[in-house]
């Protein structure tokens, strides 16, 4: 029966495996004779969610059915091999019900997965539009090789690294942006059943399939949509006088005279100076670069077919404006799906995607000359966009850069200019070929070809110059093109049978082959003669540079999988992966050695009982409880293409090219192995309305690449061995509660929740050391991976005689000491030595969150429905990067509002030190006064739907909806936003380098159905 | 399964494998005379990232080269002898990589010989070249360092990396022995001959200099060996590289120390110090365009700095206060011993008048005038910067930064020379070198002129057996031109009085007016701290390098304080830098 109305429902189809199968009748009764004392009852309808219902012996059951928005135990999971329900896999997968993709059409994959699995912490890069997220699923298992998750599209491996690093500052390709969240049918997340996929499976799998034609008749879908992305709160940088005041202050401790100050021509207020109106003005800068875009998008879908062929098309355009100035994306998304029954025995798909996307970006991150962001907070207020003549009169034309050396914000937004055009095309063929009742032929072929070309010019107008090691440069030019070319197959046997009505075996004997080939190539340009002239062939010959980098990567995996299941209460799997890979060493050590290749030898197995089938909870009012456990070991072969191999690298003599090594080679070079222990516990109680999963795991990665220190007489730095050892634990847990179900309304309720903590278990070194951005993190046997690693500061000096009396110095380059003075910071001397150095350094934070998840409420009454996301991450540290920029008071950079309460004289109480320019005491070093606790409650999308009635038969639905991004967000943290993530290593993570921040985003849309 | 999966496919190997792009594969590297060209290339490329840190470990650890207040605390403890393995100035690690690929180089070099990929005569260059800078380099590391790895093997794999056979410690005594060994054998001591595919001219600039001179690094370890005769007859082949056939003028001028190679201090007016000449002289071999004749007599081994190309001439940053940073500076005893000599204008033979005496007498030596310059008051070592600054002290481009590294030229040879031939009991002849030349001192009646009318078959030559054999006749009756009739010795050229020696004790007066003349010729080309080295050795005798230290540091406005513990280190034998392991 209907679980809200209590009404009966007719025309359920009840099947068990594929034996026996019955229907319900109009008073929604049906029997159903099994062969088998116990097992599991598929229950299936059009307009609910599918179910599974245990039985053990002859018995009545009373069966609830929900709608399918309701998030079930019985939801799919596509796992490599095939789908399964939750109920019956012994992994810890999670299949994602992606109904709400409709109103979530502006993000890409990566970013839309924030908050929907237990586990999976995503951190979207920043809020400039497609750049979407770095994905943690689980923690960390790498120190320098990836720690993504494996992607899978439609069967196939999709290559999600960019390719060589965008020539844009901080901008980064994401090939996942590609996808359109509508073209998504579904996404599993696997924890721990990606072990199939061998050395590419040390991180987990998230697997994505895309639409497909489930019935027959044509049906289409259309949906367009507006909306706006709202500017965030200004920072609190200083008004005009305060600044006036703090640089006056700042360049007599540059060593200029007052008079010299006097006479700086922001310093004279007499209106008839001609300089006058060019120096005394007012301007948000902030407001200069930033503003409210609009954001507009159409979207069509349909699908249909008859026996022989099935078809699903999505045509899509997008364009949407970004938050800083002159930014937008245009995007155009195609694809084609297509199934088709070439025979009784032979079934085929197609996939065909296309992408073209069109953006235009600007420097962000740490690009302190040409990032408009940085430039506008960090501008002086007094100045103007403009010229200006002598009677205040402003001038079309943009000032140049200003006296005191910054760029104009305004002449990099207007005047520059940043490219990325992206091409994607992806397209495969399957084959299924039924040889016997039991034994199937299978076999996937893709290709997947891209292409990223970017062009930028910084232009000479408004602009700092940069120094080359032989030229001063004025105006920048450069282009890049990118391009991987990919070719996979899958190819397997599949052997499936059920012994005895109660034993159901399904093994698979298969190899994927992977070949990929990136490319990319890029020249800069220097001092083109006019600002017109904006592409590379423009700039100087002498300074022109090209370079570029080809990688190629082989990878051959052949698989053993055995998935065998008893009574539907006792589940095994097991799995053997064997891979050769060209980035495996010739001697890897821990691998077999066939022929002239070394294979790993991965093994993986796992368990679950479904105890709610056994005989002692029939009738319980436990729905579900199912204990699952897995082991098993999958590798990460992120190890660089060519590490292993002896090779040599191009060294000038002058013009000359010669070659030298590039380094000491490592034939012992192998995959990270990550050990996986999984274990699970799933439950549902209160006729399912209550739904509790928690897991527990451990991956211990061995094997992990590190740089090792090599010997100064091997004449080499490093060299890349297999020698360290990282754990991860952690737990994460899934609740979600139907709280109300009633005819007219519901209100679903849910809270995941991930946890983990990594440590480094083995080093060939004692500890390494990494930068980012002026943050220093630190990587040592039994600490975190990337802790935040600095000195810890401990307030100011009040007066001079204070900081005698600690006696705190530090040693300057030529060994001399200088003792702190008054309104210095007073540094943690934690060696005692008197002498503030590297040796005071300690862990300050780590940027990995205590915890982290999501919560949701999704309310429907009537004929509305309201769905809110909260997200949170819990913890985290941040290194804020922008405001030791803009508090740290050593040179003319604007600074926030805080700096007007600096150390100024003996006795004064403050927390903020005395300006001095070049900071020469270092007192705004890297230090826990830049560390910020990074936590943060998000409202992340709420979104309100309307069915509206249809009486039409030519429609079948419609909606319209109003949903908002981002709206509201707790967090203590200073800067713009709390979420980013500037690159794709874990050194980095955690950094705030002033990039573009998140948008808050309202958009109405309209849904059509025919 | 694997295997059976493979056994399907043609060829497992091809599926898998994969050759590195822009890169080149070790299949792809040695394979032609071509891939051995580039080879060598590419170890005189990180040859050239030594440059730095050679003439700073040479010179600033001597005592003509002192800190300025612009020096951080590295460059500091370098020049007071208190470095330690941490200093980034003294990261053996460079030194290292040349050596890494020099013995990847000649492994393989033996292995395309063996497998007939290169010729007899190609092998035999290459595998020279190769070989004579490994030994270059380890015995700056001797020097330096003391006990060292002495690293011979391609270190290839990790796995070379763990094992310590790899990797054995010599002393330098021991060092030095293995490497005159080494480079003995080696089959092809002479230049690379014309037509040699490595003699080019790229960029302007003629690769024939570039190449390290084999002969005189035998000789340089011949001489720290002990072996003078051996050292000699090295030093020698060099010195009459060209003669008595082909090109006259190849055979009179390069490498002779020659009156007519335009090299000479001189002034343009009698009895006028003031009309020293810059251009062309002794100056100019610094700034000398690299194809011209000149640069091409005097210059053994020379690498250029080029504005276009990396790496950065090092030596503007560190010596220049315009468009670099002025690290370092002429120590107050090298400016002290420049300005104890005697210039002269001319020989004169006429009667001077007092006042011409002297202004003929001046107490200083041109060369001191060159080799450093007062910029804003303050010091600047020159040599280095007559490409960048110019005779103005402004820069053509601030950024470009064009420059030599100069590691042998006539002067070093035959101050080598003289060292070898002292020690080898031929005091005159070293003499003769240092001073004024062989027909000079080998001659009666000095000072006449080639065309008087004088018969020199028994005078200006040296009547001694190879390599201590020199004939310098140049006279009319008859006329005759040997090849060494224009040598006028280092100090003629630089138109100095000659040392006046007492006579006791030959062997270390020689020596000890060698080792000065080493400083006043050569300061800041790298030679000074292994010339002090080698005679302190030489002579069991701390206090021969321990005193000179010590009284640059003593006169140094900066490091005076450190004098005295200098000198007790390197009198109790400390010399040697702490050598970085990891």
């Amino acid at each position: 029966m209907n679980a809200a109305t209590k009404k009966p429902i007719r025309g359920v189809s009840i099947k068990y495996k594929e034996i026996a199968a019955s229907i319900t009748d109009s008073a929604g009764n049906f029997s159903i004779n099994l062969p088998v004392k116990s097992g599991l009852l598929l229950l299936e309808s059009d307009g609910y969610q599918a179910k599974e219902v245990p039985v053990s012996g002859s018995a009545k059951l009373k069966i609830v059915m929900y709608d399918e928005n309701f998030s079930s135990p019985s939801e799919e999971a596509v796992l490599p091999t095939a789908t399964f329900t939750k109920t019956v896999t012994p992994y810890a997968a999670t299949g994602i019900n992606i109904n709400d993709g409709w109103n979530r059409y502006g993000e890409t994959p990566d970013a839309y997965l924030q908050g929907k699995v237990a586990g999976l912490n995503v951190i979207r890069r920043s809020g400039t539009s497609n750049i979407g997220a770095a994905l943690f699923l689980r923690g960390i298992n790498s120190l320098y090789a990836t720690n993504q998750p494996l992607i899978i599209v439609d069967g196939v491996i999709f290559d999600n690294s960019s390719v060589g690093g965008s020539i844009i500052s901080n901008n980064y390709n994401n090939p996942l942006s590609t996808i359109d969240v509508r073209d998504i049918d579904n996404i599993s997340v696997l924890k721990d059943a990606s072990f199939l996929y061998g050395t590419k499976g040390g991180n987990g799998a998230i697997i994505i399939s895309t639409i497909r034609a489930k019935e027959l008749g044509t049906k289409i879908d259309f949906a367009v949509n507006g909306g706006f992305n709202a500017m965030p709160k200004n920072l609190p940088v200083m008004n005009a006088a305060d600044y006036r005041t703090y640089l006056s202050e700042i360049l007599k401790t540059k060593g200029m005279s007052d008079a010299d100050i006097q006479n700086q021509p922001y310093m004279n207020d007499d209106p008839a100076n001609p300089a006058y109106y060019a120096y005394h003005n007012q301007t948000n800068w902030q407001d200069k670069v930033m503003r409210n875009a609009y954001t507009k998008n159409v979207y069509l879908k349909v699908t249909g077919g008859d026996n022989i062929a099935r078809y699903a098309i999505s045509l899509g355009f997008l364009n949407n404006g970004g938050l800083t100035k002159n930014t937008d994306i245009s995007k155009y998304n195609m694809r084609f799906n297509g199934d088709l029954n070439l025979s009784r025995r032979m079934t085929a798909t197609t996939n065909l995607a296309f992408t073209f996307a069109d953006q235009e970006l600007r420097d962000q991150g740490s690009a302190s000359k040409t990032n408009p962001l940085f430039l506008a907070l960090v501008k002086a207020p007094f100045l103007r966009t403009n010229e200006v003549s002598a009677s205040g009169v402003e001038s079309p034309i943009l000032a140049d850069r200003d006296t005191l050396n910054i760029s104009n914000p305004v002449a990099i937004t207007q005047l520059g200019q940043a490219f990325n055009k992206a091409y994607r095309f992806f397209g495969s063929i399957g084959f299924n070929y039924t040889l016997t009742k039991k034994i199937t032929l299978s076999s996937t072929i893709g290709i997947t070809y891209s292409k990223v070309r970017e062009n930028f010019f910084v232009p000479r107008k408004g602009v700092t110059t940069d120094t080359l090691f032989n030229a001063i440069a004025y105006s920048r030019l450069g282009t890049q093109v990118t391009s991987l070319f990919s070719l996979y197959n899958d190819t397997r046997l599949t052997y499936s049978a059920i012994f005895k009505k109660q034993h159901s075996l399904t093994a698979r004997l298969g190899a994927r082959y992977m070949y990929a080939k990136t490319e990319q190539d890029y020249g800069l340009g220097y001092n083109s003669a006019i600002d017109e002239l904006v592409s590379v062939g423009n700039g100087v010959n002498g300074l022109r540079k090209i370079g570029g980098e080809i990688g190629q990567s082989k990878w051959m995996s052949t698989y053993l999988d055995v998935d065998y299941g008893y009574a539907d209460k006792y589940f095994l799997s097991a799995n053997l992966t064997a891979d050769a890979s060209s980035r495996f060493g010739k001697n890897a050590s821990s691998g077999v050695k066939i022929g002239s290749n070394v294979f790993s030898l991965l093994p993986s197995v796992a368990a679950s009982w479904l105890i709610s089938s056994e005989k002692m909870l029939a009738g319980s009012k436990i729905d579900l409880l199912k204990l699952r456990a897995s082991y098993g070991i999958a590798g990460n072969d992120d190890i660089g293409n060519y590490t292993a191999k002896q090779t040599y690298v191009s060294q000038n003599l002058l013009g000359m090219q010669g070659l030298v090594r590039a380094g000491i080679a490592n034939d012992q070079l192998q995959w990270e192995a990550v050990k996986k222990l999984n274990v699970g516990l799933d439950l549902a109680v209160l006729k399912e309305r209550l739904q509790l999963s928690f897991d527990f795991y451990s991956n211990k990665t061995d094997k992990l690449i590190v740089y090792e220190q090599a010997p100064t007489a091997s004449g080499f730095d490093y060299v890349v061995s297999n020698s360290g050892g990282l754990k991860t634990t952690g737990l994460e847990a899934s609740l979600s509660y139907r709280i109300l179900n009633k005819k007219n309304y519901s209100w679903d309720a849910g809270i995941n929740i991930g946890k983990y903590k990594s440590s480094v278990t083995r080093l060939p070194d004692d500890k390494i050391i990494t930068n980012f951005a002026g943050a220093t993190y630190i990587t040592k046997v039994g600490s975190g991976p990337n802790e935040f690693y600095g000195h810890q500061a401990n307030g100011v000096y009040v007066t001079d005689a204070v900081a005698a009396s600690e006696g705190l110095s530090i040693r300057n380059a030529d060994g001399s000491l200088t003792a702190f003075k008054g309104g210095d910071i007073r540094f943690a001397d934690l060696n005692s030595d008197k002498i503030i150095d590297d040796n005071d350094k300690m862990i300050l934070g780590n940027p990995n969150p205590d915890f982290y998840g999501s919560f949701y409420n999704r309310v429907s009454y009537k004929r509305f429905s309201l769905n809110a996301l909260f997200t949170f991450s819990v913890g985290n540290d941040v290194y804020n990067y922008t405001r030791a920029q803009l508090e740290g008071m050593s040179n003319a950079y604007n600074q926030t509002d805080a700096v007007r309460n600096r150390w100024r004289t003996n006795g004064q109480v403050t927390d903020v030190p005395k300006a001095t320019w070049g900071d020469p005491m270092g007192n705004s070093r890297f230090s826990n006064r830049w560390i910020e606790d990074g936590s943060y409650l998000r409202l992340r999308t709420v979104t309100l739907t309307y069915d509206i009635r249809i009486r039409s038969k030519f429609f079948k639905n419609a909606s319209v909806y109003a949903s908002g991004n981002n709206l509201v967000t707790f967090t203590k943290y200073r800067g713009y936003d709390p979420e980013f993530s500037p690159t794709e290593s874990i050194f980095g993570q955690g950094v705030d380098n002033t990039l573009e921040p998140q948008v808050r985003s309202v958009q109405i849309g309209f849904r059509v159905g025919l | 399964m694997a295997t059976g999966i493979c056994v399907t496919f043609s060829s497992c190997k091809k599926m898998i494998d994969v050759e590195p792009q822009t890169s080149v594969g070790i299949a792809n590297m040695y394979r032609n005379v071509f891939d051995a060209d580039a080879a060598v290339i590419g170890v005189y490329g990180k040859v050239m990232k030594l440059a730095k840190a050679y003439v700073l470990m040479n010179e600033l650890r001597g005592d003509l080269m002192d800190i300025t207040s612009n020096s951080d605390a590295n460059l500091r403890q370098l020049s007071e002898h208190t470095a330690t393995a941490s200093n980034p100035y003294i990261d053996p690690q460079p030194f290292y990589e040349v050596i890494v690929n020099c013995n990847d180089v000649l492994a393989n070099f033996k292995k395309m010989y063996a497998a007939s990929k290169l010729k007899d005569v190609e092998f035999n260059q290459r595998y020279s070249d190769v070989g004579a800078i490994r030994s270059w380099v380890y015995l700056q590391l001797g020097i330096h360092f003391g006990t060292i790895p002495y690293v011979t093997n391609p270190v290839v794999q990790l796995s070379d990396l763990k094992d310590s056979a790899n990797f054995p410690k010599v002393s330098l005594p021991v060092l030095i022995d293995s490497l005159t060994a080494f480079t003995e054998k080696l089959p092809y001591t002479d230049d690379y001959p014309t037509g040699t595919t490595l003699l080019t001219t790229v960029d302007g600039y003629n690769t024939q200099k570039f190449f390290i001179n084999k002969n005189i690094l035998l000789g340089d370890l011949y001489l720290w060996q002990g072996q003078y005769d051996k050292a000699a007859d090295r030093y020698k082949r060099v010195l009459e590289i060209n003669g008595p056939t082909g090109n006259s003028e190849l055979w009179y001028n390069q490498y002779r120390i020659s009156s007519f190679n335009n090299a000479s201090i001189s002034y343009t007016r009698a009895f006028d110090f003031t009309s020293l000449v810059y251009t062309n002289g002794w100056r100019y071999l610094f700034e000398r365009p690299q194809a011209d004749n000149e640069f091409n007599w005097e210059m053994i081994w020379s690498l250029p700095f080029d504005k276009n190309f990396e790496p950065v001439n090092p030596f503007v940053d560190l010596m220049s206060p315009i468009g670099g940073s002025y690290q370092v500076q002429p120590a107050q005893q090298a400016m002290d011993l420049w300005n104890s000599q005697t210039q002269v204008y001319v020989f004169t033979a006429a009667t001077p008048t007092a006042g011409e005496v002297l202004r003929d007498n001046f107490p200083l030596d041109s060369r001191g005038v060159f080799s450093y310059r007062l910029i804003n008051g303050k010091p600047v070592i020159m040599k280095y910067l007559y490409n960048y600054l110019g005779s103005t002290n402004v820069p053509v481009n601030i950024l470009q930064k064009p420059g030599k590294w100069f590691l042998a030229r006539a002067a070093t040879l035959h101050l080598h020379y003289s060292e070898a031939a002292n020690r080898a009991g031929k005091y005159k002849l070293a003499y003769a070198l240092v001073n004024k030349g062989i027909g000079y001192t080998y001659d009666p009646f000095p000072g006449n002129s080639v065309s008087a009318n004088r018969d020199v078959t028994n005078i200006q030559q040296t009547f001694l057996p190879y390599p201590y054999d020199f004939d310098a006749r140049g006279g009319q009756a008859p006329a005759y031109r040997n090849t060494w009739y224009r040598n006028i010795g280092i100090r003629g050229r630089a138109n100095l009085k000659p040392v006046t020696l007492p006579l006791t004790d030959s062997v270390t007066n020689v020596e000890n007016m060698i080792i000065s003349e080493d400083a006043l010729e050569l300061a800041y080309e790298g030679e000074r701290w292994s010339d002090l080295l080698r005679v302190a050795i030489r002579r069991n005798d701390p206090s021969f390098i321990a005193d000179k230290i010590y009284d640059k540091l003593r006169k140094s406005g900066l490091s005076a304080g450190a004098a005295t513990a200098a000198r007790n280190k390197l009198l109790a034998r400390d010399w040697f830098l702490p050598f970085k392991f990891k």
